[in-house]
């Protein structure tokens, strides 16, 4: 497996999100509320359009008929063109169909930097 | 290389080039503002302006946005409004043959004040011809009517109808049954100038019970507004009076094409009395008179997709459409089903619609 320090560690917000280049691809790189950094493949499975031109944000969650429920504050990505919605820490879509789902890439802190495994 | 540097490369990257000519039948210039028509209103309906709230016709605050989050413009302006980021995101990134501009302005959908509609349709055309239509080679025009006042939209209609790059006339959707006879003399015009009627969706389209609760169920079922509309322009006799009329039904979906092919001729067979005007089986006037563009497509089993062409009867009935810079937009490179042969895409995105708007062959195309 590769590996590429693509930033350093405190560059990025929390809340932020930047198109990578590592390798031959385009990757995502997000920084969680948390902290924590997440990866994902920069190309929306429906129709490719890159995930860093679209919004990190929370999202209604499952919830009862008229119940609004908003959670996954800056965990959720949301495709530009038709905001398809994916789950940064997971790939998955929020919508209920295993076929849709966004390569994760291994994303750790080292030294100060961020270093995204591939 | 600098995270910035390899950034601005990867967004700069040209999507892999369709291998395909491509005309887009579905592209949405816009105003900044209303401001924009001023220069074209004339009293006592400029009066009126300093008053213009809109017509608020959206029964809905969208709740993920409108347009594509790309297409929105650093100085704020609404999406659509700047032609270098339309060429730049849609013409050359795609290499778009031609490109029908549909605006997205529909006085035709006023329920009041038509005086004032027909003249916000003239005014718009004056404004966009100058300022889109005649700014690129690659841009088709659509002529702007209030069909309120049938008398106006052939005015207009005369007024534009030889302008060489005008290739229909922009009807809409879901306000008026705009088979009914009191609009027919819309089609005489548009006949005898060679147009063809483009019918797209009007914001104040509502559904068989009315306004449903959530966008989301309005965005799937207004279909329902354009099978309406094919069976009214059919059954009202539209075809058989002007033989020479082409519907383009613009953004309303094309899988509900067959079962309504098969619902009107089997009532047609039982009711024909009812319409003696209509000779021929309704389905047959779909195949001849109607084109229907792609976007905003859907995505089943793409066997299931091709099966639905095949139950079409015929690979010349789609037309390939982006709607850009709208939300739903469509990719030329990634939209239409693997299933497709290549034979039958190239036809959906540049034969079907060169042949329908009777365009001559775009300079790549022909090369």
């Amino acid at each position: 497996m590769n590996r590429m320090v693509v930033c350093g560690s405190e560059e990025m917000a929390p809340g932020q999100k930047r198109a990578v280049q590592v390798g031959s691809r385009s990757v995502v790189l997000v920084r969680l509320g948390s902290g924590e950094y997440c990866a994902l493949m920069n190309a929306c499975p429906h129709q490719g359009a890159p995930l860093s031109d679209g919004e990190l944000t929370g999202t209604t969650l499952p919830s009862t008929v008229g119940e609004y429920v908003y959670g996954k504050d800056d965990q959720v990505l949301r495709c530009p063109w038709h905001r398809w919605e994916f789950d940064v820490t997971s790939g998955h879509a929020l919508f209920n169909d295993r076929r849709a789902c966004v390569k994760r890439y291994e994303v750790t802190v080292e030294e100060g930097n961020v270093v995204i495994h591939y | 290389m600098s995270t910035l540097q390899a950034e601005a490369s990867t967004e700069g990257k040209k999507e892999k080039a369709a291998r395909f000519p491509i005309i887009d039948t579905d592209v949405h210039e816009r105003m900044v503002s209303i401001e924009d028509l001023l220069p074209y209103i004339k009293e006592p309906f400029l009066s009126y302006m300093k008053h213009w709230t809109g017509w608020g016709e959206l029964k809905y605050t969208h709740p993920i946005g409108g347009s594509r989050l790309d297409s929105l413009l650093p100085n704020g302006n609404v999406p659509g409004s700047d032609y270098g980021v339309l060429k730049e995101q849609l013409l050359d990134k795609y290499d778009i043959d031609y490109a029908i501009l549909t605006g997205l302005f529909y006085p035709a959908t006023m329920e009041a004040q038509f005086e004032l509609a027909a003249e916000l349709a003239s005014a718009y055309n004056e404004w966009y011809v100058r300022n889109w239509l005649e700014k690129d080679d690659r841009f088709l025009g659509s002529i702007h009517v209030a069909p309120q006042m049938p008398e106006t939209a052939v005015r207009e209609i005369e007024k534009w109808g030889d302008h060489p790059k005008m290739v229909q006339v922009l009807l809409p959707i879901g306000t008026a049954p705009l088979g009914d006879p009191y609009y027919h003399k819309i089609y005489e015009a548009a006949e005898r100038k060679n147009l063809v009627i483009g019918m797209h969706q009007g914001n104040s389209v509502t559904t068989g019970f009315g306004q449903p609760r959530y966008y989301v169920e309005w965005h799937t079922i207004l279909s329902q507004a354009f099978m309406g509309m094919a069976v009214n322009l059919i059954l009202n006799g539209v075809f058989d009076k002007y033989p020479g009329t082409r519907v383009a039904m613009i953004e309303g979906g094309f899988t509900w094409v067959p079962s309504l092919m098969w619902r009107m001729d089997h009532n047609y067979k039982s009711l024909r009395s009812e319409v003696p005007w209509v000779k021929r089986l309704p389905s047959e006037y779909i195949k001849e008179h109607f084109r229907f563009s792609t976007q905003p497509i859907e995505d089943p089993n793409p066997q299931h997709m091709l099966r639905m062409v095949e139950m079409m009867e015929s690979d010349e009935l789609l037309m390939f459409s982006t709607d850009y810079p709208h939300w739903d937009f469509d990719s030329p490179t990634r939209s239409l089903p693997t299933t497709f042969s290549a034979e039958l895409k190239r036809k959906i995105f540049y034969d079907n619609a060169k042949n329908f708007y009777r365009l001559p062959d775009s300079p790549k195309a022909a090369r």
